[in-house]
C-alpha cells in the first residue's frame, strides 16, 4: 500500500548550470525520479518495469547532462522515459481489460486502500486512448503546464488543450460508468 | 493561453474521481526499488552494487 506525503526532496528547484555533474545528477534524481516512475506506471508498466525504464532514463541523462538546459530537466527525463517505454515491447504490458467492464477485482473495494484506488485508476486509463492519457497524466497528476507538455511531446499547445479536454471527458465518462456498475453490484451483493 | 484549473482543484468531481486522482498523484516508488536504483546509479550513501549502470554514470559524470 502506498501512502505519501510530499517529500521535501521532491521540491523542484532548477539545477545550477555550474553544479558538478555528479551532484547535478543526484539532484535530478531526488527531484524527479518519483514523477518519472509514476508517469510510467500510469502508462501501464509494472512497478519493476517502470523502475527499470526510470533508471535507463537517468543513465541517458547522465550521458547527456551537458545538453540538458537547466530548468528543463524534468521535461528531458519525462520525454526520454516515455520514448523508452514506447519503443520497447513493454507497452504490451498495458492492462488488457474486457470491454464489458469486468469489475470483479474492485468489488467490495475499500476506498481508503490506496493500492485498490491505483488499480482502479489504471484500469480506467487503460480504456482511454494512450495519446490522451499521456497529456492527462502529465497535466492532472504531475501538474506540468501546457507549454511544458507541448515542448516535451513536441506538439502544439493547442493540441495539448484539445487532448486534455477529450481526456477529461473520457476519464469522467469511464469513471462514472464504473461507479454505476460498482454501485449496482454492491446493491446486489 | 492560460492553463485550465486542475480537475482536483475544481468543484463537481465525484468522490470516486477525486479519490482516484489523488491516489494517482501520491503513488510512490517502493523503497526497495528506489534503493536498488540508487545503488545501481552509485549515488552517495548507497551500498555498492549495479556495477554496469554505475560505471556508465561514472564515465558520464567523470567521477
Amino acid at each position: 500500500m502506498f501512502r505519501r506525503a510530499v517529500l521535501p526532496a521532491e521540491r523542484v528547484e532548477p539545477a545550477g548550470p555550474y553544479l558538478p555533474a555528479r551532484l547535478r545528477l543526484e539532484r535530478l534524481f531526488k527531484d524527479h525520479h518519483q514523477s518519472v516512475w509514476r508517469t510510467l506506471r500510469r502508462r501501464g508498466l509494472t512497478p519493476e518495469v517502470a523502475a527499470d525504464v526510470t533508471q535507463q532514463a537517468f543513465l541517458i541523462a547522465a550521458e547527456r547532462l551537458d545538453d540538458i538546459v537547466p530548468g528543463s530537466e524534468r521535461a528531458f527525463l519525462m520525454a526520454t522515459a516515455l520514448r523508452l517505454a514506447l519503443s520497447s515491447s513493454r507497452r504490451e504490458r498495458r492492462l488488457e481489460l474486457a470491454e464489458d467492464m469486468d469489475l470483479h477485482p474492485f468489488r467490495g473495494r475499500d476506498p481508503t486502500d490506496a493500492r485498490a484506488s491505483i488499480d482502479l485508476l489504471d484500469s480506467i486509463l487503460a480504456r482511454i486512448d494512450p495519446t490522451l492519457v499521456e497529456v492527462f497524466v502529465l497535466f492532472e497528476l504531475e501538474e506540468m503546464s501546457s507549454p511544458e507538455i507541448a515542448k516535451l511531446l513536441e506538439i502544439p499547445v493547442g493540441t495539448i488543450a484539445s487532448r486534455l479536454r477529450r481526456a477529461r471527458e473520457a476519464f469522467r465518462s469511464v469513471a462514472e460508468r464504473m461507479e454505476r456498475v460498482m454501485r449496482r453490484e454492491n446493491q446486489g451483493s | 493561453m492560460r492553463d485550465p484549473e486542475r480537475l482536483t482543484s475544481s468543484n463537481g468531481l465525484s468522490d470516486l474521481e477525486r479519490e482516484l486522482l489523488e491516489a494517482g498523484k501520491n503513488e510512490t516508488m517502493p523503497a526497495a526499488l528506489r534503493e536498488q536504483m540508487e545503488r545501481a546509479l552509485g549515488f552517495s550513501g548507497a551500498a555498492p552494487g549495479g556495477g554496469h549502470a554505475r560505471a556508465r554514470v561514472e564515465a558520464a559524470t567523470g567521477v
